[in-house]
């Protein structure tokens, strides 16, 4: 199932125990599942548990640049993982402090601009330096990201 | 098992040297600690290494200063490193094998990226064509080391009502007791202003709540003990210092923690060292724990039972834990004062303890120990790695 966020990001869980595992894995450590163990496509939306603002650069390069938001997203079911957040201005410990327990949903889809040859994560609808000269493509991206769900 | 005894101990300032060698750092903490126990080279047995970058480092090091032919091994066991290596050796004479061991821990990171120090690099490389190495890096990624405690620290703050300013007061109190240590990186005192403010001089923000000085620094540095079964401790030291409990607990999970609000490894791990040695948390009045981010020392209260979950915060505003107070939490600076060179942290924790036990730590002294803890905990890159040494008189 894509839904027009993108790509859904993919978790094993283990059908003796129901534990979920990111990234995906061929058994389940906790209970040696007798080969129980199914990929399963991880609802696109979640809850922030924590978060933090963060001021030095990330371990990997190239997905965010300093500072950014990052935090802990809580699925439905019952997982939580790590998450790098987007589009929530102001970012002041203030207003991310009220974004405990919101809503946040997945962002994966990135794309470039042919003109300029600069890459967006997350996508643009118009290149930001070209206007409409601009011819957008879709790329490959294998980073995602979390974005407040607007109500 | 036999009891082991700590009996002497020795360490170099730590800092930044980037013109020292490892062997060099090696040699002032062995020849300090064999000196200290007044031992004759001829009798160490076993030399047990721990660090992460250093190979090599303790072959070079005994070479130096005249121990040769005996077995030398490193252990490598990400922050946690040098408690694992003072295990390793206790456990080496516990079981019978050896009477007299010497432990060094050493570390030199500045002019190395923390990936390369820990040897992450090396086998992120390695894995690079066998793994799903996008997924992997993804799942942790963008999160940065003061992160992970910044994540935790926000949690404690919004489930406890734990506030900035008391996670602040772990990096005070850890200043102004490493001010007190001749051996630690950082020996200025700091008021709560200068550590909550991002724009001070040497200050800045990190990963909010913390600021830089509420994180522990890179650093160069070594240290060194030499452990002896019970039989011949007396002869080495006036005040032997007894391993009354060595508890390992290692967890595979792909985050460190799981609820985001402490650790369930230090709290199997401590239960664990509370029933080897026959005591409770109560009974602890000296605590060297792994403080190598301010918040971490808060969770770390309340996983080892000095106070109830979600206390830690009050337990350090109410100055529980100040010199010389209930427990006297990190005498020596922990890790945010006194440094943090990886390998050479756990063995400078049993260095700190043992002095304090021969009263020989001047302004910093912690008077009538009864036990003291050490608590170490590493993130090998995957899984976590928890180790808490109890010691008594």
């Amino acid at each position: 199932m894509k839904t027009e966020q993108g790509k859904q990001l993919r978790v094993t869980r283990c059908q003796k125990c129901d534990k979920i595992y990111y990234p995906v894995r061929e058994n389940c450590p906790d209970c040696m599942d007798d080969g129980k163990i199914e990929q399963i496509p991880l609802s696109q939306r979640g809850k922030l548990f924590t978060y933090s603002i963060t001021y030095i650069k990330p371990l990997v390069k190239g997905i965010v640049s300093p500072p950014y938001a990052n935090g802990i997203i809580e699925f439905p079911e019952g997982f939580k993982m790590f998450a790098i957040l987007i589009d929530v201005d102001p970012m002041t410990d203030e207003s991310m402090q009220k974004r405990i327990g919101t809503e946040f949903e997945i962002v994966s889809d990135a794309n470039i601009c042919k003109n300029c040859k600069k890459r967006f994560f997350p996508a643009v609808t118009e290149c930001p330096n070209c206007g409409s000269e601009g011819k957008l493509e879709e790329i490959k991206n294998n980073y995602y990201a979390f974005r407040p769900v607007k109500n | 098992m036999r009891k082991v005894a700590v009996v002497g101990a020795g360490m170099t300032k730590f800092g930044r040297y980037t013109r020292r060698s490892y062997a060099d750092f090696g040699a002032e903490a062995c020849q300090n600690a064999i000196e200290s126990a007044n031992v004759d080279k001829k009798d160490v047995q076993a030399g047990y290494l721990g660090s992460t970058g250093g190979v090599g480092a303790m072959h070079q090091t005994l070479r130096d200063i005249g121990i040769l032919g005996i077995p030398i091994s490193r252990i490598e066991n990400g922050c946690a490193t040098g408690s694992t290596c003072l295990r390793e050796a206790y456990l080496s004479i516990a079981s019978g094998f050896y009477d007299l061991v010497i432990a060094l821990g050493i570390e030199k990171m500045y002019g190395a990226s923390m990936a390369e120090v820990t040897g992450a690099q090396t086998s992120i490389l390695l894995d690079m064509k066998a793994v799903d190495l996008d997924a992997k890096l993804m799942s942790f990624g963008a999160v940065s080391l003061p992160g992970v405690f910044a994540l935790m620290a926000n949690r404690h703050c919004y489930e406890y009502g734990t506030t900035y300013e008391q996670i602040a007061q772990v990096a005070v109190k850890n200043h102004n007791n490493g001010a007190k240590n001749p051996y630690a990186q950082f020996q200025q005192e700091r008021t709560l202003e200068e550590i909550m403010d991002p724009n001070t001089p040497k200050n800045k923000l990190v990963s909010t709540p913390l600021t830089k000085l509420q994180c522990c620094p890179i650093s160069d540095g070594a240290a060194a003990v030499i452990l002896a079964s019970e039989d011949i401790a007396k002869k080495f030291a006036d005040t032997p210092v007894y391993i009354a409990a060595s508890s390992q607990v290692s967890s595979a999970g792909e985050y460190p923690t799981e609820d985001w609000l402490s650790f369930e490894q230090t709290r199997r791990c401590a239960k664990g060292a509370y029933k080897m040695a026959g005591i409770e948390p109560k009974d602890i009045n000296l605590a060297c724990v792994h403080d190598c981010f301010a918040p971490a020392e808060i969770l770390h209260y309340e996983d080892l039972g000095f106070c109830k979950k979600g206390e830690g915060g009050k337990m350090i505003e109410e100055g529980e834990t100040e010199l010389n107070a209930r427990i006297s939490a990190n005498p020596g600076g922990g890790l945010i004062a006194r440094g943090h060179p990886l390998g050479a942290t756990g063995i400078a924790m049993t260095a700190e303890i043992f002095w304090q036990f021969q009263g020989e730590t001047g302004k910093r002294q912690v008077d009538n120990i009864k036990y003291a803890l050490q608590q170490n905990m590493g993130w090998p890159a995957a899984g976590l790695s928890q180790l808490i040494h109890i010691f008594k008189r």
